[in-house]
């Protein structure tokens, strides 16, 4: 005797049936309705947890779900894809969550998640993991137990969370690859509720902090590989994304790109802050004694022979230029 | 205007190590101090006093030596402090019952600021739930309040920029460090900061508090222990990919 598609695909968890008054399950929510990557790994960790307590997977996507790819949803693990009109605030998506009695809310950790994630655990009566790369099932229990990210995620706490549902806003880049299983089935419907129409805002500069390159957490070090003008002003634009400063070594010095004042290595400043981005920096002996303090090296460079590689945290080999406009891009994000 | 700003004593996390071969925190050598961000709360409190008036109120939930928090608030220039100590496990539950409580039993609010929160931290932010407990609205991210004759506005970090927004007393914002810089205590505050009647000492049984509203709504498990730093990582990929990897990467850090 042996299994067919079919039966494998019911014990993957691919073929739906609506549970009775769609209590119960994994709810992962996208509350403005935008169903990317993140989301798709967001749906995929609710698979893991859903397939652990025997339940399914929601989507539940604001602003009817523009922009939402549903058939992605689906394939990355969803079962049942609703959306509604608008954003939700905490107490419509209460309102929502009540009946329903769901036994995990998953929120992404970006601005929205974590405005809605801890008011709905209050108002639910459930309990929060505010800041989680990743969710488990405990066996016995059948608890679940979100892992929280603790000194520079150099281990992990693991958080148990007692009251259902139990809510976690998760840091989706810390999530694996999404799942895309084109064989998995799952039903789109709409809620048929309006939420309330997303707040108009009067945007303004963000208020600088005073920083200089000794006290700056981030420090963006501009060298040759960035070859020219347009090059330095791209490690302009990732400093001013991530809230720090461009610094930049001799060569920087030299293509008068810095001042004197911002030159780091030996003849110049030692920096130790949590963060070093080297942009087009071989590294040799003189500058890596400026950094050596560094919490974090990054160095982005073309040599993959270079001598900067083996002492970074992390490498990207690569024209520094145009991988610092997709930083500041992704970090912006 | 009466501002509460909730302050907590955490641990230095340059003090906490990681034992590798127990699997747990090595705290043997590890200090208490009163949370950084918090203090960037208390300067916005203190300086929208400075602008229109009322009362400053630090509220500190701990034990023992997280008096000294609370001394540390007065002598920054807080009108006083209120120290609820509490012994039992504080999980974010706990945490806005108890500040829910003590924001009460001082006769209400206008205005509550809480931090964001450290890097040992799993009570989890507390602005949130403060808000939806008190049915109040909550500011997140907020940077700097301006008092200006129309009221009160509040200036918040918003998708790599900042939004400006009138604030509707009372409300629960949460605060994250803008551009100015907590205020050192003044000699003169430091001296009078331990006299009596600038702290207050409360516990839950005199707020009203049962154990039932106090019972813990998360507990901590073991560690779960990553990777020793390693150097000479190479992150492959297109720009924008190897720009995503990063980005995840470093946040889970917490240095995006
Ligand atoms: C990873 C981690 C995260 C934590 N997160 C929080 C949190 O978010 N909120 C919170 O209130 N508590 C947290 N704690 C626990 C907190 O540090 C205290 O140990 C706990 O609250 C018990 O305090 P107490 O008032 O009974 O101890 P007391 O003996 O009164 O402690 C006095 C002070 O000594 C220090 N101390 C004593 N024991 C410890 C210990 N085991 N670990 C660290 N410092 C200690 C603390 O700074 C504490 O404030 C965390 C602990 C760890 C290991
Ligand atoms: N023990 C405490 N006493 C007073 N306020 C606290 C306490 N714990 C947390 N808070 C507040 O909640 C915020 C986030 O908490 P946490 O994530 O636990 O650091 C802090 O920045 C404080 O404003």
């Amino acid at each position: 005797m042996g299994f067919d598609l079919s039966d494998l695909q019911a014990l993957m968890g691919g073929s739906f049936e609506e549970p009775t008054g769609e209590s119960g399950g994994v709810w992962v929510v996208s509350p403005d309705g935008l169903i990317d990557d993140a989301m798709l790994r967001l749906i995929g960790k609710g698979r893991v947890v859903a397939d652990a307590l025997g339940g399914y997977v929601y989507l539940l996507a604001g602003c009817n779900g523009a922009g939402a790819d549903t058939e992605g949803a689906i394939r990355a693990g969803a079962d049942k894809v609703l959306t509604a009109g608008g954003m939700p605030t905490v107490n419509e998506l209460a309102d929502f969550f009540r009946e329903r009695q769901p036994q995990a809310v998953l929120l992404p950790r970006n601005r929205l998640g974590k405005a809605l994630g801890p008011g709905l655990a209050q108002t639910l009566g459930g309990s929060l993991c505010p800041y989680a790369a990743d969710l488990a099932v405990d066996p016995i229990y059948q608890r679940i137990v979100a892992h929280q990210p603790i000194l520079d995620d150099a281990a992990r706490m693991q958080v148990i969370l007692l009251a259902a549902p139990a809510v976690a806003v998760m840091e989706t880049a810390l999530l694996p690859a999404a799942f895309n299983e084109p064989w998995r089935q799952g039903e789109v419907g709409d809620t048929q509720l309006m939420w309330s129409e997303p707040p108009s805002h009067e945007m303004v500069d963000r208020p600088a902090r005073p920083i200089t390159l000794k006290t700056s957490p981030v420090v963006v070090v501009a060298g040759q590989g960035l070859t020219d003008d347009a090059g330095f002003a791209a490690a302009m634009e990732l400093a001013d994304a991530l809230g720090g400063v461009v610094a930049g070594d001799v060569t920087a010095l030299d293509m008068g790109w810095i001042g004197e004042e911002s030159l780091v290595g030996l003849t110049g400043e030692t920096i130790g802050p949590e963060l070093v981005i080297a942009l087009g920096v071989d590294g040799d002996t003189s500058f890596m004694m400026g950094v050596a303090e560094a919490g974090c090296l990054v160095a982005a460079q073309a040599d993959a022979g270079a001598p900067i590689v083996p002492f970074a945290d992390y490498n990207v080999v690569g024209d520094p230029a145009e991988f610092a406009r997709a930083f500041a891009k992704a970090a912006r994000g | 205007m009466r501002i509460v700003v909730c302050m907590k004593q955490g641990i230095d996390p340059k003090t906490v190590k990681i034992s590798r071969s127990r699997e747990e925190l090595d705290l043997r050598e590890a200090r208490p101090q009163t949370q950084p961000e918090d203090k960037h709360a208390l300067e916005a409190a203190l300086r929208i006093r400075e602008a229109r008036g009322g009362e400053v109120v630090a509220v500190v939930v701990g034990s023992r030596s997280a008096e000294d928090t609370a001394r540390e608030a007065v002598a920054m220039g807080a009108d006083k402090a209120v120290w609820i100590v509490y012994k039992g496990q504080r999980s974010g539950k706990t945490m806005t019952a108890l500040v829910k409580a003590a924001v009460e039993r001082l006769g209400g609010a206008d205005l509550v600021l809480a931090g964001q929160g450290g890097d040992l931290d799993t009570a989890g932010p507390l602005a949130g739930r403060l808000a939806a407990a008190l049915g109040w609205p909550l500011i997140a991210d907020a940077l700097r309040f301006d008092v200006e004759p129309a009221g009160l506005y509040a200036v918040a970090a918003f998708e790599g920029k900042a939004t400006r927004l009138p604030v509707v007393l009372p409300a629960v914002a949460e605060v994250i460090p803008g551009a100015e810089r907590p205020r050192y205590p003044h000699p003169s505050r430091i001296a009078v900061a331990w006299n009596d009647g600038y702290v207050e000492t409360w516990n839950a049984a005199e707020m009203g508090l049962e154990e039932e509203a106090l019972a813990a709504d998360a507990e901590m498990g073991g560690l779960v222990l990553g990777a020793e730093r390693q150097r000479g990582q190479v992150i492959g990929g297109s720009p924008e990919q190897a720009a995503e990897e990063l980005a995840g990467i470093l946040r889970g850090k917490r240095l995006l």
